[in-house]
């Protein structure tokens, strides 16, 4: 797998649960380096589509290209070769996903939680590991954290190590599934601000968000979806400034856009 | 009275030797299911049907089998059924081990399935293998929730040992029977061995409540270290 920016190529993504088409065919290709904002209202599929980028969802139909990876109904495959489970983890390594509902390990304390996938999956030192992860913790202003248990910690300040977790493994592309949505209004700040400074940095990135003031801020494309479809894609400046449908424009204008 | 109260200062050493067997059988059964049980409950979540289905059958034959039936079934019918003769303390340890382990299983799963799916996603995302992440996330957490259930098991499994007298295993009850045919002393006897059972499991109860409430992993996994 290459390492560094990789484009993300989405073509004709099905997705079912059931009976209920999620996703309806989505088609739309994320150049190298790009900041995406996942927009739509609930239950339009954007976290599915999302979820889908990494393997914790498999796809009904089409295919999605990350990198060189081709993921498909069938499985993952790579020069034309089906990816075994272990080698589907070690896919996974590169794609750095935070979830809504932070998901830090309860049972470690911080600084563990941020080296167990660095010296387990990727074989680094203990020391090595931990040297990086106090760096990151003080890029995240959390220093002083590293022997408190996430159950002691604010809901901003799990989310911030949870984004400083999934940075420890250098990943290429950044998956955020609503990273703000569990947070009281006053800590989304902090979180976006380390969304905005250290995680998107140069990497591919999805952002799956509510927050539109955010998104115009940071997003160099905008996707939108509605009940599955994709509504928009395209620059960001373009899609802020001239949506195409007239329900984006409402969207945008009950939002103060 | 008094001649009631000299026969029972008589036969103390028998009885507390009894006690003795009861409390070992008790340790030895619980600390051979912990281990069983896990390797069970583990058979019985696994992906592999070769697996899974005889690790359900060992579980539920386990659970639903009386005690004193398995005890009787493995002294007596294991020797003809599988060639394997105990003495008749092996026989109820491996009976009270079959009992136990098969409730161990069932709490260890059920820790396990309520370990929050956020968390194994979380470590999917990180590139874990499912069995990393059973080892490092999932199990440890299984583990410490089913902290409450391992301990009230372990006082089923002591209370459970009074059976074990039936293939003569010289247990605390076993004695009983022996003073109470040496002396006629029905009424005493079975009334203090009554109450040496209430006094030490009412006590091994107590502590549990207290251990769940005040080990590291009470509450929320426990307090910080």
């Amino acid at each position: 797998m290459d390492t560094g920016e990789i484009s993300i190529d989405f073509r004709d993504i099905r997705k079912s649960f059931g009976e209920l088409e999620v996703l309806k065919g989505v088609t739309a290709s994320i150049p190298k380096g790009a900041t995406v904002a996942v927009l739509g209202s609930s239950g339009s599929g954007k976290s599915t589509l999302v979820r889908c980028i990494n393997h914790l969802e498999k796809i009904s139909g089409g295919e999605i290209r990350v990198g060189d990876v081709a993921l498909t109904p069938d499985g993952l495959h790579h020069n034309g070769r089906r990816l075994s489970e272990r080698r589907i983890a070690q896919y996974r390594t590169d794609i750095g996903m935070v979830f809504q509902s932070f998901n830090l390990f309860q049972h470690l304390t911080v600084i563990k939680n941020l080296v167990e996938a660095p010296i387990g999956v990727l074989g680094l030192s203990r020391a090595q590991a931990t040297e990086e992860a106090m760096e990151l913790l003080r890029k995240v202003g959390l220093p002083e954290k590293a022997q408190a248990y996430p159950r002691n910690l604010s809901g901003g300040q799990q989310q911030r190590i949870a984004i400083a977790r999934a940075l420890m493994m250098k990943p290429s592309v950044m998956l955020f599934d609503e990273p703000t949505s569990a947070l009281d209004p006053e800590l989304t700040g902090e979180v976006l601000k380390v969304v905005r400074d250290l995680a998107i940095g140069g990497r591919t990135s999805l952002i799956v968000t509510h927050e539109l003031t955010f998104a115009r801020d940071v997003a160099s494309h905008v996707m939108v979806l509605d009940h599955g479809v994709l509504t928009e894609f395209g620059p960001a400046a373009e899609i802020f400034s001239n949506p195409k449908s007239e329900r984006t424009q409402r969207f945008f204008q009950s939002a103060g856009l | 009275m008094q001649r009631t109260l000299n026969i029972l200062l008589e036969y103390r050493d028998a009885l507390l030797y009894g006690l003795g067997i009861t409390f070992t059988l008790s340790v030895l059964a619980m600390a051979l299911a912990l281990v069983v049980g896990l390797v069970a409950a583990l058979g019985t979540i696994s992906r592999h049907k070769l697996i899974r289905y005889p690790a359900v059958f060992y579980v539920e034959f386990c659970r639903n089998t009386p005690i004193l039936v398995q005890l009787v079934w493995v002294h007596y019918a294991w020797p003809e059924l599988f060639g394997l003769k105990f003495t008749s303390f092996y026989s109820s340890l491996i009976a009270l081990m079959l009992q136990t382990s098969g409730y161990l299983a069932e709490e260890y799963r059920g820790g396990i399935e309520g370990v929050d799916k956020g968390q194994v996603e979380a470590g999917t995302s990180l590139g874990m293998t499912p069995s990393r992440l059973m080892a490092k996330i999932v199990l440890p957490q299984a583990i410490m929730r089913s902290v409450p259930g391992m301990l009230n098991q372990f006082v089923t499994c002591f209370k459970s040992t009074s059976i074990v007298s039936v293939i003569a295993v010289p247990d605390l009850m076993y004695q009983a029977g022996l003073i109470v045919s040496a002396t006629f002393l029905t009424m005493p006897i079975y009334t203090l061995v009554a109450v040496i059972y209430f006094v030490v499991v009412f006590a091994i109860s107590s502590l549990v409540r207290w251990l769940t409430r005040h080990l590291p992993t009470a509450g929320y996994y426990g307090a910080a270290r």
